[in-house]
């Protein structure tokens, strides 16, 4: 057999305008009716931030750590990725300044440890002190910010000069930084994880709650990165460089985290579950009564056993049509566990009562921002590294 | 034809290259990398080097049979295990044992699923290491009952007390989980050994070879409908395989964490342990496959290339293992727990077990940055010495975790401490003789690398496909 | 064998085998022979080739279905054996846990079906493969010991329609055979 299959130039950007400019009306005007809130009551609307700053800024992550990923391990799959993973990963600096609201005003109406009174009274909170201050929170967050951009900045700016000289010699560079960067991510993201989640509950604490953040990081960005690439791959050059193979293995990795992701979550409840103990327990025990018990059960059934048996099987990994429902509910998900996490720590017993109007609102209106940024970057460069060394392995002769 | 000494030679040489060594040296053909590979086993002549090591293997395992021996004797009161320290080498060793054979499974698991080609000069050698360390782990909860003669109790049949095992009990979970993995490992194993043994039954000139090799290859005949299922059901193993491996050290890891002793009950537990156990396992592969590859001149099959990239595994676990010490010292202050903060701060690093913890510290995470620079990676002296000083941090790290939270819990008027006896010793020793012994008779008993799988890696096997 | 220990009635010989030179003449040549309108043959080959499972058209394998369904009992058996062992026929209250405690059934369960599928795709393999079978008429042909080193051979079998000693026999010849011969039972 001969395989003269017409290779499409993936030199080209592709133009995006058109749904960036959509998805940015829709977020702005998301955003004003968001603002209306405000009006109605600042705690929620800064709840409801929250939890929507915290789903797209894991997708940002979620495509860093993806990347770094990749860059250290090789592998073919990471080369379909990798730049629209950098167009997420670009979405940073803009992520860095939606946080400031949150870091300036926010923290006073979400934390109970920033209110000195109770840090004053309140014996395990004024032991934690030192850590859970709201000056700490801000130099903190500063410093992830820093970590982030520049790493990503570092990663995004090598792939410019090999989209334009086609350096050998980047590879070098990627390996480097995702070597130290991945270290400086995997603490900083606990860290942030802890201040910004974890702290809700100030007396609550788990060792592996980062674990599960950056996990779901890279699930949630997995999902979302496919989603786009099958969206993307109805038209040239994706149509046909975006292979069955290639989808196929971007698959077999999404069921891996959704599996690592349940691992992570059942160890921490199995573990705080048998023990049993009154500084742990509660946490579960409020997230088991007042219908977020439904809640959990639902996040069991769709977060987890639903995808995993869908990619189990070959069929759905290896169909466009298939796999893309299964990205978009995934992506869905994400937001799911994110209010299972956050919002049963901030507004209480009852799921009925927690469930706002903000959290849609904040939701889109932080996405079609997102969503719009992350277009425009996708539009600035090619789709697919086509100049790197391995890119003609990888892509063009892939499957052969 | 086989390969002549010069060619060795300059395969050996090319292997050996530190700046970019290949996955394999050029010049290999389908008959010479099959006879490299399978005239080991298939000659007929010992070598001094290896009867030698042999011996003094086969006497570290006379040593175990002695301990046993006597532990059947005299009782578990040999061992120095008292109140408040019931656990104590016997739990040490079996964590560090079954640590150490994770790394077999995840090279042929996991790197199999990633297609990563460097895995296969490897696996094979790796998974036997498996099957044998996870021998020596079984071996002391075994013995550790007491009387291993009833360790038939721990499963679940019907009995005349009409009793069942206590399945909220995370040692029970363990027996599943050792059992399984023991299990998969060997059939995993052989079902990677099946084709090799048809090339053992077609080349052996010994009758008895001829027919065992021929008995144990099942019928081999290299079938391309075989050949279709043999490589999905392969594939399916490794899927399942890979899970299972996370599940083995994860279940050990409960065994410490669903219950609330101090420095046990951390919720990070299972994938810091899983990585650990990587770690080591890893280490224990770099200990072995340096010198075998040298000494069976194998390093155009096994070349530099692999020990890089095994050497930036283990800088990769490292890094994850040393996550797992910050976050326990973080949140051991960070929890506002007495019991916690005096555990880590006053217990680990100031207690009278601290020197065990910084020497911990230094094994696994200082130790391990001098893998930041290549010149290490590729210096087998530098990177075999930097092996065995994993292989006692992880060691190490099993013994902080056990004794430290042991000896001093909740109650200070039942703390004490715990030292090791002779037959400890003894017994732990002995296990590494089984475990050497066992692949001193691996390397001359079966191929050491899968054949098969280095034929597909040679150029002369692509398919070319022919313009019409 | 039938009833009176004769051989079984069937063609003389299993089919008619040539040896090839490397793995692209060997695929090559299952593709003509599958062009020619023959249907029952094998390859044999040192090492898998996965251009093999086209040019001969092998369907896949029912074994991941297998695997799946030994999985499912194994879940469903690890999940049942535990309830009905801890909940059933031997209660007892555990550190006040509820009886069916089902989180602390997780880890066996999830062994128990570990076990199951990996042994299921192991002997499920095996059985499908038709192993053990320590004699095959291939092993009769000249130099087939080297197929587990570096020998390709493509046999077409005696029951093939289309088969006849010589014409089949030409065909190979015609298609670049290093060697062609007969294989006897």
């Amino acid at each position: 057999m001969t395989h003269h299959v017409h290779v499409p130039d993936a030199s080209q950007p592709v133009n995006l305008a058109a749904p960036s400019r959509i998805a940015l009306i829709v977020g702005a005007v998301a955003f004003a009716l968001f603002l209306v809130g405000w009006f109605v009551n600042p705690t929620t609307f800064y709840q409801a931030y929250l939890m929507a700053f915290f789903f797209w800024i894991n997708m940002s992550l979620g495509c860093l750590a993806l990347v770094m990923i990749q860059h250290l391990t090789g592998g073919r799959w990471g080369m379909t990725i990798r730049r629209t993973a950098e167009a997420g990963i670009r979405t940073l600096p803009m992520m860095a300044v939606l946080f400031v609201p949150l870091a300036l005003f926010g923290v006073h109406r979400l934390y109970e440890w920033a209110d000195p009174a109770v840090a004053a009274t309140d014996h395990v909170i004024h032991h934690k002190a030192p850590w859970l201050n709201v000056a700490g929170f801000q130099i903190r967050a500063v410093i992830y910010f820093v970590l982030w951009i520049g790493a990503g900045t570092l990663l995004v700016r090598a792939s410019r000069r090999q989209d334009a000289t086609g350096d050998p010699k980047v590879g070098r560079t990627y390996a480097r930084v995702a070597a130290v960067g991945g270290i400086l991510y995997f603490f900083s993201m606990t860290f942030a994880a802890l201040d910004w989640g974890m702290s809700l509950d100030a007396h609550w604490f788990s060792t592996m709650y980062g674990v599960i953040f950056i996990i779901g990081q890279c699930l949630g960005a997995m999902a979302l990165l496919l989603f786009t690439l099958i969206l993307l791959s109805r038209h040239e050059p994706l149509k046909t460089l975006f292979r069955v193979d290639a989808m196929h293995d971007l698959g077999k990795l999404m069921l891996a985290f959704t599996m690592l992701w349940a691992y992570v979550s059942f160890s921490q409840y199995l573990i705080v579950y048998s023990a049993n103990l009154k500084e742990e327990i509660p946490y579960y025990i409020r997230r088991g009564h007042g219908g977020w018990e439904f809640l959990s059960v639902g996040l069991i059934a769709l977060n987890f056993f639903l995808p995993f048996v869908v990619l189990l099987s070959r069929t759905v990994k290896r169909t466009r049509s298939l796999l893309l429902w299964v990205a978009a509910l995934v992506v869905v998900l994400r937001f799911l566990d994110i209010f299972w996490t956050l919002a049963p720590s901030m507004r209480g017993d009852s799921m009925a009562a927690a469930i706002s109007w903000m959290d849609l609102a904040a939701v889109i209106a932080i996405g079609g921002l997102w969503v719009a940024m992350f277009l425009r970057n996708l539009s600035s460069t090619a789709l697919l590294p086509f100049r790197d060394p391995k890119f003609e392995e990888a892509i063009v002769h892939a499957g052969h | 034809m086989s390969l002549s000494p010069e060619q060795v030679a300059e395969q050996r040489a090319i292997g050996n290259d530190r700046e970019n060594a290949p996955v394999m040296a050029p010049g290999y053909t389908m008959e010479s990398v099959t006879e490299t590979i399978a005239g080991i086993p298939l000659s007929k002549n010992i070598r001094m080097g290896w009867a030698v090591g042999f011996l003094i293997a086969f006497g570290g395992m006379n040593l175990l049979l002695l301990s046993i021996v006597w532990l059947l004797y005299r009782g578990v009161g040999i061992w120095g295990i008292n109140s408040p320290v019931g656990w104590g080498f016997a739990i040490i060793n079996f964590v560090w044992w079954v640590g150490i054979g994770h790394a077999g499974t995840l090279i042929s698991a996991i790197l199999l699923l990633l297609r990563q080609q460097w895995r296969m000069s490897i696996n094979r050698f790796a998974e036997a290491m498996t099957i044998f360390a996870v021998s020596c782990a079984g071996l002391f909860p075994l013995l550790h009952t007491g009387r291993p003669w009833m360790a038939y109790y721990l499963f679940p049949y019907p009995s005349t007390s009409g009793m069942w095992p206590q399945f909220r009990s995370p040692l029970v979970w363990d027996v599943f989980a050792v059992s399984t993995y023991a299990t998969v490992s060997i059939v995993f194993w052989y079902v990677g050994l099946v084709p090799d043994l048809g090339t053992m039954r077609d080349r052996a000139k010994n009758k008895l070879v001829k027919f065992l090799t021929g008995m144990l290859a099942l019928g081999w005949r290299g079938s391309a409908r075989h050949w279709h299922r043999y490589e999905m059901a392969s594939l399916l193993l490794a899927g399942l395989a890979t899970p299972l491996v996370v599940s083995v050290h994860t279940v050990v890891s409960y065994d410490f964490a669903v219950g609330l002793i101090p420095g046990w009950h951390v919720t990070l537990f299972p994938p810091y342990f899983v990585a650990g156990a990587i770690f080591s396992g890893f280490a224990m592969v770099i200990t072995l496959a340096i010198p075998i590859r040298w000494y069976f001149g194998l390093e155009g099959l096994v070349t530099l290339r692999h020990m890089e990239n095994m050497a930036k595994v283990l800088l990769a676990t490292g890094m994850c293992v040393a996550y797992g010490y910050s976050m326990e010292v973080f949140f051991g202050w960070y929890s506002a727990s007495r019991y916690e903060e005096y555990l880590v701060f006053n217990n680990r690093m100031l207690g009278p077990y601290g020197w065990s913890y910084w020497m911990l510290i230094l094994c696994n995470v200082i130790s391990v940055q001098v893998l930041w620079f290549r010149w290490v990676r590729t210096n087998m002296f530098a990177l075999f010495i930097l092996s065995i000083i994993i292989n006692v941090g992880m060691w190490l790290e099993r013994f902080v975790i056990v004794i430290t939270s042991l000896h001093a819990d909740y109650l200070p008027s039942s703390w004490g401490m715990y030292y090791p006896t002779f037959w400890d010793i003894a017994m732990f020793i002995g296990t590494i003789g089984f475990f050497l012994t066992s692949m001193f008779l691996f390397v001359r008993a079966v191929p050491m690398i899968s054949i098969f799988e280095l034929r597909t890696l040679l150029p002369q096997a692509r398919v070319k496909e022919v313009e019409k | 064998m039938t009833a009176h220990g004769h051989k079984p009635v069937g063609p003389p010989i299993h089919g008619m085998a040539a040896r090839f030179e490397d793995a692209s003449a060997l695929t090559a040549a299952a593709r003509a022979a599958r062009l020619e309108g023959y249907a029952r043959m094998d390859a044999y080959s040192p090492f898998p080739i996965h251009e093999m499972d086209e040019a001969l058209g092998i369907r896949r394998s029912i074994l991941p279905f297998l695997v799946l369904a030994a999985g499912i009992a194994g879940c469903v058996g690890g999940f049942g054996m535990q309830w009905w062992m801890s909940v059933v026929d031997y209660p007892l209250n555990i550190a006040g846990k509820p009886l069916v405690s089902w989180p602390q059934w997780v880890p066996v369960a999830f062994e128990t079906t570990v076990l199951l599928s990996a042994l299921t795709a192991a002997f499920g393999m095996f059985a499908l493969n038709g192993f053990p079978m320590p004699y095959h008429p291939m092993f009769n042909v000249k130099g087939f010991d080297r197929v587990t080193t570096d020998a390709f051979f493509l046999c077409i079998e005696a029951d093939d329609p289309q088969f006849d000693v010589t014409q089949t026999a030409k065909f190979l010849q015609g298609l670049g055979a290093l060697e062609v011969s007969e294989v006897v039972h």
